[in-house]
């Protein structure tokens, strides 16, 4: 076995054991998984299983009782033939999900479906695998990145699961803005700040001649327009921002353009990177996606550039 | 079932046999040397093998869907095919039918800004038809080139500083993380790492915190009224600390002295009073950093670590090489850019020279489908 197909069966087998323990808490009803649907975004899981109950005597025997910590939430219950909601015959308290199969109506097959709110997120990392380049490729002024997920272990996931999905691949490429600003800023306003630098390196020193000059220096550079550079530093900021740069970003199927995300002033006062979070589903039939996502680097340059010009 | 279209001409293959249909054979178009690269194969219908030629050098780190290790599957080449790295997977190593998925490497750092290597994927059918796919996947490099530069500086009588115009070209691919180097005796002295490092330099040499000096460095009221620089406290705050944070790291020990350090570090701390001072100069480096982060990108795909770099040297020094070091962004190195200098010192006193290296860049951009074409006939 390879290194990475052992760990995937490790994280794998963590689901099979908490399927395992549900399943031995259904004992007697010959539970049977027919899909689950996992969530990679949220970290959640849906499950659907089958379970028959007898319509005789047996059904007074005993009730059915889920753990609350097994972290499942009974979300419906219905005739397998039917469709059929049965409505709330599950009751709960602090501990348990609890069924009494008296209640239930007739017929002997009812599908469960259950929610499971807090995946373990080593569980997706084991079946899935994001991959982007570390470099786009420009042409034409566009930015290139090729996209591709792929579900690492189709094998035993097939044999857990009749029908088995995962939702919402994330995948996050960060797209490499910091030269956008570097170039799209205009030499007068980088020319302002540069002034500014001047005086506040005279004003440390302490020399009184060249505060002076620099002082100087500065309001000649100045005279050309009237915004403070606290102004440009926030409209700087602000071309930066999620949805303004979204209108650069384009995905092509199958993937999805999800959330966008800049770290503005983590390190500097423009981004180095924006996050871009793209999105796809997965499932037995497809078990691996490409794609292709476009940043329109010239024109957000442009866009930079005349942004900033107005401040002039 | 699922929510993907299986096609209809392959939903009834199990009666005919032998129908077979590739649905997508995805390769990493690109990637740089060492950088992972995926390659998928998706297919319907049953087929006796699976063949995959990918041309050295190539290393294969893993495989999905497939019953053991992925070195298990490489297989020594015929004494007629060479240069191969070669791929054999029969119909039962697959764990599941009708997909394969490898990651694999490219070991080498070519000269081209872009390589090519193909690809080749072959299917061999129950009744021992072939069918063979061609794909492949190009490794890029980022490339620097030296257009000019002086090979000697002239001192006369009086000069203290000098600079050094180099004029350098960025072709290929990919971001350039750029450092310059020197060998020689002297030191290269550079500034910006990042902000935060910045405004502790620029507070350690103002003496700003220091209780020693609180008259140093103040700055001008006309001005401070003038400039009206309001960055919202709470970043104020975030950027104090990371200073704080930084000021307390020991790389800073050979930059600053220890009590220079302790004495920022403690003036962060302190009261409205000490940090009203301390953050009123932080306001206007924050611009500053505008300005590091313009020097910093020089042209579209380079990235300096040392932008203002310049060079301190002593008088006796007659020669020195400033050398543009080059790696990608995952590291890998490439061979450097030398730039020898000859000193011709006619000062009388001598003295020690600084030299301000004044970097020009000129971004040259490659475009792929050019290099695409010239890469046909190679491949």
């Amino acid at each position: 076995m390879t290194e990475p197909s052992a760990s995937a069966t490790a994280g794998v087998s963590g689901v099979i054991e908490a399927i395992d323990r549900l399943k031995g808490y259904l004992t007697g009803y010959k539970p049977d998984t027919r899909s689950v649907t996992y969530d990679y975004r949220s970290g959640t899981s849906e499950m659907t299983m089958k379970i028959t109950v007898p319509d005789n005597r047996g059904r007074k025997v005993g009730k059915v009782k889920i753990p609350r910590e097994e972290g499942y939430e009974i979300r419906e219950m219905f005739s397998s033939g039917d469709f059929k909601p049965v409505g709330a015959k599950w009751d709960q308290n602090s501990d348990y999900w609890i069924l009494d199969p008296a209640d239930l109506p007739a017929g002997e097959n009812f599908m469960l479906r259950l929610n499971n709110e807090n995946v373990n997120e080593g569980v997706f990392e084991e079946i899935i695998d994001l991959n982007v380049p570390e470099d786009p490729m420009s042409k034409s002024g566009v930015d290139q990145y090729w996209v591709q997920s792929s579900i690492r272990d189709p094998k035993t996931l097939q044999d857990i699961y009749e029908d088995f999905k995962v939702n919402n691949v994330d995948l996050n490429i960060r797209v490499g803005v910091q030269p956008c600003f570097s170039t799209g800023i205009p030499d007068d306003i980088t020319e302002r700040i540069e002034r500014t630098r001047e005086l506040i390196e005279a004003s440390n020193e302490g020399d009184r001649n060249a505060v002076s000059t620099a002082h100087i220096r500065r309001r000649e550079a100045r005279k050309q327009g009237s915004v403070t550079e606290q102004e440009i530093a926030s409209l700087i900021r602000n071309l930066a921002n999620p949805s303004k740069f979204g209108e650069f970003i384009s995905i092509e199927s199958p993937y999805r353009q999800e959330n966008i995300e800049s770290n503005t002033l983590s390190d500097e006062v423009f981004p180095e990177e924006i996050s871009v979070e793209i999105a796809t589903n997965l499932d037995l039939e497809q078990q691996a996606a490409k794609g292709t996502l476009k940043f329109e680097k010239e024109n957000y340059t442009e866009h930079i550039e005349e942004e900033t010009a107005d401040l002039l | 079932m699922s929510g993907s279209s299986p096609k209809p001409d392959c939903d009834e293959s199990e009666s005919s046999g032998e129908r077979f249909s590739l649905e997508e054979f995805f390769v990493a178009p690109w990637g740089l040397a060492n950088e992972e690269r995926p390659l998928h194969l998706l297919w319907e219908g049953d087929i006796a093998e699976l063949e995959l030629r990918i041309a050295d050098p190539v290393e294969m780190v893993e495989g999905y869907n497939i019953q053991a290790d992925i070195s298990d599957f490489v297989k020594e080449l015929p004494d007629d095919e060479e240069g191969y790295c070669l791929l054999r997977i029969s119909a039962s190593d697959l764990l599941v039918p009708g997909y394969f998925n490898a990651k694999f490497r490219i070991p080498e750092i070519f000269e081209n800004a872009m390589t090519g290597q193909p690809i080749q994927a072959q299917f061999t059918l129950k009744n021992g038809e072939e069918k063979r796919y061609d794909s492949r996947t190009f490794t890029i490099r980022p490339q620097l080139k030296l257009l000019d530069s002086p090979s000697e500086i002239e001192l006369t009588e009086g000069d203290e500083s000098v600079s050094l115009p180099v004029h350098m070209q960025y072709i290929g691919f990919g971001m350039a993380e750029v450092e310059m180097s020197m060998e020689g005796e002297g030191d290269l002295i550079s500034k910006g790492e990042s902000i935060h490092h910045d405004i502790l330099r620029a507070m350690a040499e103002s003496g700003i915190p220091t209780k020693e000096s609180p008259e140093l460095g103040p700055i001008p009221e006309e001005w401070k009224q003038e400039h009206g620089v309001e960055i919202p406290d709470e970043e104020l705050r975030d950027i104090g600390d990371e200073v704080r944070d930084l000021a307390r790291e020991d790389k800073l020990r050979e930059e600053f002295d220890e009590a220079t350090l302790e004495r920022i570090v403690d003036a962060l701390e302190e009261g409205e009073e000490h940090e009203a001072k301390i953050y009123d100069h932080m306001e206007v480096m924050l611009l500053d950093s505008i300005l590091n982060a313009v020097d910093r990108h020089p042209a579209e795909n380079v990235r300096m670590a040392n932008p203002n770099a310049h060079l301190e040297i002593e008088s006796r020094v007659r020669e020195f090489v400033l050398s543009y070091d080059l790696k990608d962004k995952i590291g890998n190195e490439y061979k450097s850019i030398e730039v020898p200098i000859n000193i011709d010192d006619k000062r009388p006193n001598g003295g020690i020279l600084e030299v301000d290296v004044e970097t020009e860049w000129d971004n040259h951009e490659l475009d792929p489908d050019e290099i695409l074409d010239q890469l046909e006939d190679e491949i």
